[in-house]
């Protein structure tokens, strides 16, 4: 109160008396990023929902119920882009996550010189512009005569037809994004790693134990939850892939590298089906949801038992 | 308790929900690079008589017209209006023309999202492919501006395939530019040595035997180049010559007809008496021809502008022949290619858009300027009366080559895109996949309708 009466009058009406209770004060501290959030994330999420249940018919939206999603169960591009997903899902995730954590273990030694180096060298892709990185894959690539074909030709194998071939596509695919995404991976494995106390090991050793033992009982175990924390996070990142596929394969031979993002994009922006467009986000949607709660459920259910 | 509870549950859901959303969104976000545009558009700058036609003499000047334009293109398309500009300011010394090259699929993306805000965002002229247009009139119908009352008058001098196309619901929505009728490019030392006259080749057996004798006669040459998974791009051509297409005038599938049949026949056979080359994407096809793989080039006349630019070393070599016909006397005409140029509707300025587009794209100076310098083939008839268009081309064994195409103009017939032209092509170029690596052409269309049908909600013809 004393501040007010010392404060210069501003007219009669004005900010007077106007006060903060410390009941209101945080709602109105947090209401600027909340109006954001609901214009920029809850209103799009609840307008998509509603886009899916429409159709537009001469430029006219009509409701159209749930026939999208009875057209999204039945549609055999949206299969094959799932199990274009799910193939990358299933063998890439576990290389690249194998091969961060070979890596971040191998730069961890305290018998390796310029770790520095090779960490900003196998970071480095994570941060490219994957525009210029395909444009340098479509070279390397290049079917039948880039340098791998050239290279590969050398110890007597025939071209491999990256672009033409629906598995060698994938391969290609695949190689790409474990190119990557493996040192992003690294790097959190890599913090793990500096974060387990370096006297387990030297007592493990003093007790016998070999290198890969340590590592397998040891390291692993406590790793675990950074590994699932990397195994989330690239299952979504895997389930909502576009840009390798958009930009380096186009969706490959007979879409063979057609995943759901780069299926999603081409509704809504090639064919300016936006009601479509969401309903296939949705059915992602559900396929992400049900995925991430089993890993959670899965491991979560571990922790409380614990 | 082992297992999470019910309220945890579902709100760790809504949270997954909310994190997947978000990450989905900012998919959206990323921007597309510019790929070679493959039809028309990326034929790039002819040689050609380059004399740059001025607007001295012809109409009056205009000075009450004013006011900026934007202009948004692709390629050697955006060249060549950019190039115009200058014949037009001369007419029209009020406007203001900008010239956006900003990438074909970028063009098409900003579009997309333009149209989709109610037209923000978009540029008073704009360059669209004609199988791309009605992607734009389906869904969004007033997005461009009603042209009709402006363009009636010109209806008798465009191409009428392309006119056609340009009329949505009785009303012209965009202008006609450039129109793609068909030639085999051959190379005439290539048939020489194998003792075959060009002329004699009229139907698409005489092709394969002539065909047969070329490959054999020229160690390591093929026929023509076929994009095996991802262009169908002969398939629709042969298609086009019978007057059809995937879908006809009412929009419903016609994958099944007769003339789809023959035309992946046709494919098939070529393909299996070894006379095709497979090459990848746009570049893959410049390099074979390039490099002396393929004796033929089957391709719209704008592929003329390609390869006097990317092959002057093969200047002479190259004549070119009429499509040929399914059965002796049948049709040699077909299409294959084009743009438009329409006007959002939300334009501020559509008396000066329009001028600009009227120059462009329908008076004998602004069109013969484009054909000129960078080989796009103007839908606009009154053009061909530049004896540019019957003089012989030293590059083409000397031949009026652009003749013959001029003479197809008038039977060319218009393929109705639809709105789902995308998913047509993508399912054309499967059935043509399939085909070659040997399932029968009539099941592997019918297979392809059955997608199409699944993937639109048209119903097949029967």
């Amino acid at each position: 109160m004393q501040n007010v009466s010392t404060r210069p009058k501003q007219g009669s009406g004005g900010w007077k008396g106007f006060r903060l209770s410390p009941k209101v004060a945080p709602y109105v501290f947090v209401a600027p990023a909340l109006i954001l959030f609901s214009i920029f994330m809850i209103y799009p999420i609840i307008y998509s929902f509603l886009l899916s249940l429409q159709k537009n018919v001469a430029g006219e939206q009509k409701w159209v119920g749930l026939d999208n999603y009875s057209r999204l169960l039945g549609d055999e591009l949206f299969r094959k882009a799932l199990f274009n997903t799910f193939i990358i899902l299933i063998i890439q995730v576990p290389i690249q996550l194998s091969l961060a954590m070979l890596l971040a273990v191998g730069l961890n030694s305290k018998f390796l010189r310029m770790k520095s180096f090779f960490r900003a060298v196998y970071f480095l892709p994570a941060i490219t512009s994957l525009a210029a990185a395909s444009v340098i894959f479509r070279i390397l690539f290049a079917d039948p005569d880039g340098f791998v074909n050239s290279f590969v030709s050398v110890f007597g194998f025939g071209p491999i037809h990256w672009t033409l071939d629906e598995t060698w596509n994938r391969v290609l695919l695949i190689l790409a994004i474990t190119w990557r995404w493996t040192g992003y991976n690294m790097v959190i494995y890599l913090s793990g790693l500096q974060g387990i106390p370096e006297d387990l090991y030297e007592a493990a050793a003093v007790d016998g134990a070999s290198r890969s033992t340590r590592f397998f009982r040891i390291t692993i175990p406590l790793m675990q939850p950074i590994i699932l924390f990397t195994t989330i996070l690239s299952t979504i990142g895997t389930l909502q892939i576009f840009d390798e596929s958009y930009l380096l394969t186009n969706g490959g031979p007979q879409n063979a590298t057609m995943t759901v993002g780069f299926y999603l994009y081409r509704t809504a922006f090639r064919q300016a089906d936006f009601s479509y467009a969401s309903t296939i986000a949705y059915g992602l949607l559900v396929i992400i949801a049900v995925l991430s709660f089993l890993q959670f459920r899965f491991t979560g259910g571990r922790e409380e038992a614990s | 308790m082992r297992t999470i509870s019910a309220a945890k549950r579902l709100s760790l859901l809504v949270v997954l929900a909310l994190l997947s959303m978000a990450i989905l969104a900012a998919c959206g976000d990323n921007t597309a690079t510019p790929v070679p545009a493959t039809t028309a558009a990326a034929a790039t700058t002819a040689a050609g008589a380059a004399t740059t036609a001025a607007a001295a003499g012809g109409g009056t000047v205009n000075t009450t017209v004013k006011g900026d334009v934007t202009v948004w293109g692709w390629n050697v398309a955006a060249k060549s209006l950019q190039a115009d500009v200058e014949g037009f300011n001369k007419l029209y010394p009020n406007v203001k023309v900008t010239v956006q090259d900003i990438g074909r699929l970028d063009v098409y993306d900003k579009l997309t999202t333009g149209l989709a805000a109610g037209g923000v965002g978009l540029p008073d002229v704009v360059q669209v492919e004609s199988d791309h247009m009605d992607v734009y009139t389906s869904k969004f119908p007033d997005g461009f501006a009603d042209l009709t009352e402006k363009a009636t008058k010109y209806e008798k001098d465009f191409d009428p395939s392309k006119w056609a196309q340009s009329k949505i619901n009785g009303k012209i929505r965009s202008i006609p530019w450039d129109s793609g009728p068909v030639g085999v490019f051959y190379r005439t030392d290539m048939f020489q040595k194998a003792g075959v006259d060009a002329t004699k080749i009229e139907t698409w057996d005489d092709y394969i035997e002539a065909g047969k004798k070329v490959v054999a006669a020229n160690p390591g040459v093929k026929m023509n180049t076929i994009d095996y998974t991802k262009d169908d791009g002969l398939f629709r051509m042969i298609l086009g010559q019978q007057g059809g297409y995937y879908f006809n005038k009412d929009g419903k599938i016609t994958l099944t007809s007769p003339e789809a049949v023959s035309a992946m026949t046709v494919v098939k056979k070529l393909n299996d008496a070894g006379l095709l080359l497979n090459s990848s994407g746009w570049d893959g096809t410049v390099a074979a021809n390039k490099n002396n793989k393929v004796a033929t080039q089957i391709f719209g006349v704008w592929w003329s502008g390609t390869i006097m630019s990317e092959a002057p070393e093969q200047k002479g070599l190259w004549d070119v022949m009429p499509i040929p016909a399914l059965t002796k006397g049948g049709s040699r005409a077909s299409n294959l290619g084009g743009s438009t140029l329409a006007i959002p509707a939300k334009t501020k300025n559509l008396d000066a858009a329009w001028a600009f587009v009227e120059y462009s794209m329908a008076t004998k100076d602004g069109q013969n300027n484009i054909i000129k310098n960078f080989g796009i083939w103007p839908s606009y008839i009154p053009a061909y009366s530049d004896p540019f268009y019957s003089a012989n081309q030293p590059y083409f064994n000397n031949k009026p080559i652009w003749k013959m195409f001029a003479d197809q103009i008038p039977q060319l017939k218009a393929a109705y895109y639809t709105g789902d032209n995308d998913k047509g092509l993508s399912v054309g170029a499967d059935a043509q996949a399939a085909v070659l690596s040997g399932t029968d052409p009539a099941a592997a269309l019918q297979k392809g309708a059955d997608a199409l049908k699944q993937q639109t909600g048209r119903d097949i013809l029967k």
